[in-house]
């Protein structure tokens, strides 16, 4: 049940003419910028309107992949109308059928068929102006809604974005969108993502409620009061039974209780809020285990030396043993745990739809840190695993191969890649799995129990200075790009300087001067 | 007159795929599966024949590999202009089914026969004619007037053929494979309202020659007239001599839902769950321990045409499930076995299974019993609860009270709670293992049937009557 009456309204600086600008990057090939979730829906859309206009063809009976045109076409105004602009549009593609799927997405948007429509016949400004549109109508609570349908799978926000040959044009146009809806909307969707993922976080054997109990409720009382407008019992029954739940089971641990009332600002509204949130649940958490912070921060990088390091620059596989992080030179390096490499490939079904919006929102955080700081050298250590999409890899050569062809081919992934062989070895029969063994860089890397910003997950970032110290570490999500980009810039200034000066850390960069 | 073109075999199933193969692309990858079956029988009720039914049909299927999209089409007519344009409107769908270019190749993912599919064949079978059953349900029906019942049954028979073309498999080259299958079932019931009497006897085979008509006329009949005027005694706890169909009743609720590796091993359910290991951070299941009396086996082998299963697109392999009462296999899927086991090849999951027996007769059994309870069959036992595999259903059709080695009084029916893990780990005496009842879920087509029902609905269960010990009879009902 949507909930309007605590609708906000929204700032919109996006004009046609931006939106025009921005559409003559059509043509440019580049990579689905996932982070921006919130438009899922309408990539979707825009991009099948790409596929049929560079002739490429729509998987007939995939909802994934075909275009939910009937729930828009239910809820618009006209139906007829809508039906007809889209047959008009489809009639310049010789006659090509389209695919009409059902529609089980929440969020709809009434002009989708004609922002389809535009997309098809190329009017990217079109295309612009109806989705500025529509997003003044975007009730906050429909993004709890959909969020509380969804509880296992993160979101539905963050979920169904497949978008094979989605090119620059969707974020070129979404931008000036999403930048201007950024102190709310953005906001929202990231507490709400956090929140799910802290849901499904409950059972899992990582679990450290001591710790991150007191996060989690502030994100709550933030998302609900603030943010949304709800009170809590209003969201009872919106939200998914985990989620709601989740807070009381928090409340059983002592420690985050005591803490939780001495958070007192945690109910003042501000721009900033979120990280004033943040820095203090982090400090109260860490009463119990102060020590645990600064472990990593100024340490030595452990060196790492893959099997095989292919440079970004290299256009075939090169067997160059490499240590890694490579001296002299700012290093942002992403470990990965289990690999990030199944979708896109063939088997990509049989993977958990949060695992593969995890997978997706980094690429996006990847390549704006790349275009934003291109002297970074960003390094992606991962493992081999035995079986990549759902092809067993008895040759471990095959399978580095799949994992540079799906990085640096098949996402187009601005990034150096370090591949480590795992070792296995096998439960005694009838039962007979293989358990692997993790490589070195697993131990050493994930090891530090404490995320100043992200939230923990098989991915990892660091940010290493050139003498291979460690500066900082983050999850790769969208929630906390802000504070990661804000941290990379002073790195960067101060590695321009010549390293000289105070070493940038979490809180001088990010939260410096910001809290209450 | 013999009617010998009840289905298209080999030869014509071959030369059917060789016209479409010509029409279709040279160059390209290609699926072929073509099914035709023919299915007739007979069904009364009330002591009238109310359906005498012959049908008969096709089923294509071709499957079209290009640029990594798999597309398909479905038709039964089979002239030349029909094909021609399935195949037109295959080639069309397939611009649509267009993915993107991708390291792993979509034929991977296209089910293809593993060994050549087991043949169940029986010309006795395909021989068959509804006149030839009219004799004897004429006479069941008679029978069962002159007695003052009425009698409901049914008389099932089907032959089928499949042919598999494959050209799709870049390890393997080219896949072709012919099976075919006949099938007879028959089931009756005789029922007296007036005295609450029931009683039930039927089978399946695929050998007409194997089932008498007459004796399971005969025998439900008998049951009927023997299970009249029942009483009641104290639900509880009771010795239970369950007939070879109440045991499959049981134990098929087991086979189908039970062996899979992904209840205990994911989802950290079903009844061979063993615990968490958090040392290495994975579930552990219970195979390799022991589950169930060490006298008992339950494995499917395809090799074995009493219980072969005729499917080339799920292939074929032996799969002993349990074995001297270890649980020794679950099944998995493709991917499970890429990523868990380092392995290429499923464990497909079958209804179909024999279980292990001994020599005791019923008989043996009941003399051998103090007080027991005989058990005809179980009507809709349903799980309760997972963990335990705890069932609930109701007898049906005939139960008995055994006193001092001999059948004393019909009883009414009980609602029982059991599980068939419980009961299989309290046998006392095991049977000659027999063919049961068990016609399937069979679809509205036979041709479906024979594609997609070859797990569910052509499948044979082979047990053995068991005498088990504590066996619970919560309520006494009052359904007949």
């Amino acid at each position: 049940m949507l909930n309007y009456k605590f609708l906000l309204p929204i700032l919109l600086l996006v004009t046609g003419s931006a939106a025009a600008q921005s559409s003559q990057a059509q043509f440019e090939v580049l990579k689905p910028d996932t982070s921006l979730n919130i438009y899922t829906y309408i990539d979707d859309c825009v991009a099948i309107g790409q596929r049929l206009r560079f002739q490429y063809r729509i998987k007939q009976d995939s909802a994934r992949y075909a275009i939910p045109l009937q729930g828009h076409a239910a809820y618009a105004d006209d139906v007829s109308i809508a039906n007809s602009t889209v047959q008009k549009c489809m009639q310049q593609f010789n006659g090509d059928q389209i695919a009409i799927a059902p529609d089980s997405n929440v969020f709809r948007f009434k002009s989708m068929p004609w922002i389809l429509g535009y997309a098809i016949a190329g009017r990217y400004d079109e295309v612009a102006n109806l989705i500025a549109q529509e997003l003044q109508y975007i009730p906050v609570d429909s993004v709890s809604e959909l969020i509380a349908g969804y509880v296992d799978g993160l979101s539905k926000l963050l979920t169904n974005n497949i978008r094979p040959l989605n090119y620059g044009i969707i974020d070129s146009l979404l931008e000036p969108v999403y930048t201007a809806l950024y102190p709310r909307e953005r906001d929202v969707n990231a507490y709400a993502s956090y929140l799910v993922a802290l849901a499904n976080y409950m059972n899992n054997k990582w679990t450290h409620w001591d710790r991150d109990g007191a996060m989690a409720l502030a994100s709550r009382i933030k998302l609900i009061v603030d943010s949304v407008g709800f009170t809590e019992e209003e969201l009872e029954g919106l939200v998914g039974h985990n989620v709601y739940q989740f807070p009381e089971v928090v409340m059983r641990y002592n420690e985050v209780i005591n803490y939780f009332g001495q958070l007192d600002t945690l109910r003042v509204n501000g721009p900033e809020s979120y990280i004033s949130i943040r820095q203090q649940s982090h400090q109260k958490a860490l009463g119990v285990f102060a020590d645990h912070f600064p472990l990593y921060v100024g340490h030595p990088a452990e060196p790492i030396t893959p099997n095989r390091f292919i440079p970004l620059s290299s256009t075939s596989q090169n067997a160059m043993d490499s240590v890694i992080p490579r001296p002299g030179r700012m290093s942002f390096m992403v470990f990965l745990r289990d690999g990030c490499r199944i979708e896109g490939q063939s088997g990509h079904e049989d993977m958990r739809p949060y695992q593969r919006s995890q997978c997706w929102a980094a690429y996006g955080v990847l390549r704006r840190v790349k275009k934003a700081f291109p002297q970074l050298d960003v390094t992606v250590v991962t493992q081999t695993l035995g079986v990549f999409g759902s092809k067993l890899m008895i040759d471990s050569l095959e399978e580095i191969k799949a994992i540079q062809s799906q990085w640096h081919s098949f996402h187009n992934l601005p990034v150096n890649l370090a591949i480590v062989y795992t070792g296995y070895w096998r439960l005694p029969p009838p039962d007979s799995r293989r358990i692997d063994i993790d490589p070195p860089y697993v131990d050493a890397y994930f090891g530090y129990p404490m995320y100043p910003m992200g939230t923990p997950g098989h991915q990892i970032a660091y940010v290493i200075s050139p003498d291979r110290k460690i500066l900082s570490k983050a999850g790769l999500d969208q929630y906390a790009e802000r504070e990661l980009m804000e941290f990379l810039e002073a790195a960067m200034a101060w590695y321009d300087n010549g390293s000289s000066g105070p070493v940038p850390t979490f809180e001088t960069s990010a939260l410096d001067g910001k809290d209450e | 007159m013999a009617d010998n073109n009840k289905i298209l075999r080999q030869e014509d199933l071959k030369e059917l795929a060789g016209r479409i193969i010509r029409m279709l692309d040279p160059s390209g990858s290609c699926a072929i599966s073509l099914a035709s079956a023919w299915r007739t029988g007979l069904r009364w009720s009330r002591n009238n024949v109310n359906v005498a039914a012959d049908q008969r049909d096709i089923t294509i299927v071709i499957q079209l590999i290009s640029n990594g999209g798999i597309s398909t089409v479905v038709t039964n007519q089979y002239d030349t202009q029909s094909l021609s344009n399935a195949v037109k409107h295959l080639e069309w769908k397939s611009k649509l089914e267009a993915r993107d270019p991708s390291p792993l190749d979509a034929s991977l993912h296209l089910n293809v026969p593993v060994q050549p599919p087991a043949d169940v064949w029986s010309d006795n079978t395909y021989a068959y004619r509804l006149e030839d059953s009219e004799v004897v349900v004429d006479q069941a029906i008679q029978n069962a007037r002159n007695a003052g019942v009425v009698s409901a049954g049914y008389l099932e028979v089907l032959a089928g053929s499949i042919y598999f073309y494959s050209n799709s498999d870049p390890n393997r080259g080219l896949i072709s494979d012919y099976g075919e299958l006949t099938k007879a079932q028959c089931s009756m019931t005789v029922r007296d309202p007036i005295s609450q009497g029931s009683g039930w006897s039927g089978i399946s085979t695929w050998d007409l020659g194997g089932m008498s008509q007459e004796s399971i006329a005969k025998r439900s009949l008998e049951k009927c007239l023997a299970s009249m005027n029942p009483v009641r005694v104290e639900p509880g706890r009771y010795t239970a001599i369950l007939e070879p169909q109440a045991v499959s009743d049981l134990v098929t609720q087991l086979v189908v839902s039970s062996f899979s590796r992904g209840s205990p091993e994911v989802q950290q359910r079903g009844p061979f769950f063993l615990d968490r290991d958090e040392s290495l951070g994975l579930n552990r299941s219970k195979l390799g321990l022991k589950v169930v009396d060490e006298r008992i086996s339950i494995w499917h082998n395809p090799s074995d045409v009493e219980t072969g299963i005729i499917s080339p697109r799920l292939g074929a392999q032996e799969v002993t499930w349990i074995k001297n009462g270890i649980l020794n296999t679950l099944s998995h899927s493709d991917k499970y076995a890429s990523d868990r086991l380092g392995e290429t090849e499923s464990v497909i999951g079958r209804i179909s299974y024999r279980m292990s027996g001994g020599n005791s007769s019923i008989e043996d059994m009941i003399s051998s019993s103090e007080r027991a309870i005989l058990v005809t069959r179980f009507s809709q036992p349903s799980m309760v609860h997972n963990g335990s595999m705890m069932s609930s259903g109701i007898t049906r059709d005939g139960l008995w009270l055994i006193e001092n080695g001999k059948i004393t009084r019909a009883l009414r029916n009980f609602r029982t709670l059991e599980s068939p893990l419980f009961m299989l780990n309290n046998v006392e005496q095991l049977g000659v293992p027999t063919r049961v009842f068990h016609p399937g879920a069979v679809g509205h087509r036979t041709t479906d049937y024979l594609r997609f029902g070859a797990v569910n609905g052509l499948t044979s269960i082979i047990v053995p009557p068991i005498k088990v010990s504590d066996f619970t009879f919560s309520s006494s009902i009052d359904a007949v």
